[in-house]
């Protein structure tokens, strides 16, 4: 994927972003940091792309999917997220998604049936992007600690160690 | 924790218990807990507001706030910032304006929908804090939360094995997250 050509619709956004970038630059400001659902939420998934064999049998969930319109009830479900269905002749089955900020995330549907494929679909659409990470902490935050870091030396009862440590001493 | 946007909430929405009878607020100095709790005797002011009804979602007949406690109040929604340990799911997070809860996935939610946070443990700022007890009372913050996310985890992979039994085994799963934003936090002006 990283060898990849840019589609030319993330080449687009690219050039609009280093615009505003540069504008920004100039005015020595930094854009702010985007973070969905403060304000507004936008959809994360922007578009995906079915491709398929008519021949191979890898794609034989895929024709089902495509065919009994299980990928159209899907779509009205989902107005807001583009869809392409191409051909991709003696190839496996791939399902890539485009995201906000030009990420790209795919899967491949080699044998997968047709429901496997409807779950893998809405789990691609559920997600913005980004590759599958493990989160070991419980909140993701950029902003400074609220209450600070605590000083023993700037607080309202200064923090005697010595008088705390004779005292540890005298209770044993 | 109550769904705005959709109001085809299911169980566990409201399955946090709220305090049958409210209780007053306890607004804390900055510094007073922690030497409250170790070592140093509290020389700190400790205000503690008097016991006054507090209007809940619950009572829908409630009375005014008392002037203490708006003063109180007031007293913390003049900073500049603030911070809320919120319970989601019986888990505590604490978050501030903007932050990312990873939660377990809840299946019920679908992206974009909007959380009215309404179980806070805690809430405060740089000088004040307001501690529940249990809850801290919902006309005092406004928490919106707005599911931006059901992402997968990486594989992760255990392995089992002990030693002269023959015995291996290595366990595969990924994880399922749902990601809410803390869209805002605000302190709510006593009328």
């Amino acid at each position: 994927m990283g060898a990849r050509m840019l589609r030319p619709t993330c080449r687009a956004f690219e050039q609009v972003r280093r615009q505003m970038k540069d504008a920004l630059e100039k005015e020595k400001r930094q854009p702010a940091p985007f973070r969905n659902g403060v304000g507004a939420f936008v959809y994360p998934c922007q578009k995906l792309v079915f491709t398929y064999c008519e021949r191979g049998g890898s794609s034989r969930g895929m024709h089902e999917y495509l065919t009994q319109g299980k990928l159209e009830a899907w779509a009205q479900q989902h107005p807001q997220i583009e869809i392409q269905v191409e051909p991709k002749p003696s190839k496996h089955p791939m399902v890539s998604g485009q995201f906000l900020g030009g990420r790209e995330k795919s899967f491949c549907a080699r044998k997968l049936t047709s429901e496997e494929i409807k779950a893998k679909v809405q789990d691609l659409a559920n997600t913005s992007g980004r590759p599958d990470t493990r989160f070991r902490q419980p909140v993701l935050s950029k902003n400074y600690s609220v209450r600070g870091i605590w000083s023993p030396f700037h607080s309202q009862d200064l923090f005697n160690v010595l008088e705390a440590s004779k005292k540890a001493h005298r209770s044993e | 924790m109550r769904l705005l946007s959709r109001p085809t909430a299911t169980r566990w929405h409201t399955c946090v218990k709220r305090p049958s009878a409210a209780l007053p607020p306890r607004v804390v100095v900055n510094g007073a807990r922690a030497f409250c709790t170790t070592l140093a005797p509290s020389t700190t002011s400790t205000t503690t507001a008097k016991a006054s009804p507090v209007p809940t979602s619950n009572n829908p007949v409630a009375r005014p706030h008392s002037d203490e406690t708006k003063a109180l109040v007031h007293r913390l929604r003049n900073q500049a910032k603030y911070y809320a340990t919120v319970k989601v799911r019986g888990k505590c997070y604490t978050v501030t304006e903007g932050d990312l809860i990873v939660t377990d996935r809840m299946v019920d939610l679908s992206l974009g929908d909007v959380l009215n946070l309404d179980a806070v443990v805690e809430l405060g700022s740089k000088d004040y804090t307001i501690v529940g007890k249990p809850l801290v009372s919902t006309d005092y913050f406004t928490i919106k939360a707005v599911v931006t996310e059901h992402p997968v985890s990486s594989t992760v992979v255990t392995t089992k094995f002990k030693k002269r039994k023959d015995y291996h085994k290595t366990i595969e799963y990924q994880p399922r997250y749902t990601l809410l934003r803390i869209a805002k936090l605000d302190v709510n002006k006593l009328a």
